[in-house]
């Protein structure tokens, strides 16, 4: 079983993304993987929370954290985080390329789910990758 | 509890001090010209105090702003995934296109299963 968290600031976008994935389309796969869609209080965590604690939480939890790309530097504290405590077991870190088109392009949103089902497929093969990129 | 909303620096350019938010997350609602209920919708952890005291700093500090905007949205276009990685994609895609085969076959088998049974 895996589980996804969105990041305070995608938490809207990644609502619509998971009713997607559970919809006719998709179900199968997220079915199949046995997917569940935590908020941060499922984990103990609270909005206010820093990087380095919702990092370190989702990978008590087994919890695939998913972001937002829009930090003032490519270096921030989420990716100092992961530089610094990532092991070759850790779960990586999504970061969505344009988190608003989410909102309004189905065919951008069908994209993103394709890619992240296609790394959840994978999930042994892609820990220790730190983050990856959907699209 | 009213806790006193600042804009504070921790390391992930200018945020609420009440909230992993940044000012850079509400740019784009802004620029769009989104109602504070639309923002609410997409970041229901935010209050409207919160949305306001972004709002604020962005009138304050236009153009610093915007230039970060600018910058963030050329490095996002520029950002690839590791050579690899296009490996595993291809070997997850695979497996999905499997199992997406092997239940249309059970669902094939179970139809005729059930005619029989009906017939």
């Amino acid at each position: 079983m895996t589980a996804l968290l969105a990041d305070a600031n995608i938490q809207g976008h990644i609502a619509r993304l998971v009713a997607r994935m559970q919809g006719e389309t998709w179900r199968e796969f997220w079915d199949h993987l046995e997917l569940r869609y935590l908020t941060f209080a499922d984990i103990g965590l609270d909005p206010a929370d820093k990087d380095s604690l919702v990092w370190q939480r989702c990978q008590e939890y087994g919890v695939i954290l998913l972001t937002n790309n829009r930090r003032k530097d490519a270096v921030d504290s989420l990716e100092a985080t992961i530089r610094e405590q990532s092991t070759s077991e850790s779960l990586p870190v999504f970061t969505i390329g344009d988190a608003d088109n989410l909102l309004t392009d189905d065919e951008y949103a069908d994209r993103v789910i394709d890619r992240l089902f296609r790394y959840l497929f994978e999930i042994d093969n892609i820990r220790g990758t730190g983050r990856l990129y959907l699209p | 509890m009213n806790k006193t909303i600042k804009i504070v620096d921790r390391g992930c350019g200018m945020q609420l001090s009440t909230s992993r938010i940044t000012v850079q997350d509400l740019v784009p609602y802004f620029q769009r010209q989104c109602t504070y209920e639309e923002i609410l919708e997409i970041m229901p952890t935010l209050s409207v105090d919160e949305i306001q005291a972004v709002e604020q700093y962005v009138q304050e500090n236009y153009e610093a702003v915007m230039n970060q905007d600018r910058l963030i949205r050329e490095r996002n276009a520029q950002r690839r995934n590791a050579p690899h990685i296009d490996e595993i994609l291809r070997r997850g895609g695979e497996k999905m296109a499997a199992l997406r085969d092997e239940l249309k076959k059970k669902k094939r088998s179970q139809e005729r299963n059930g005619d029989r049974a009906s017939g």
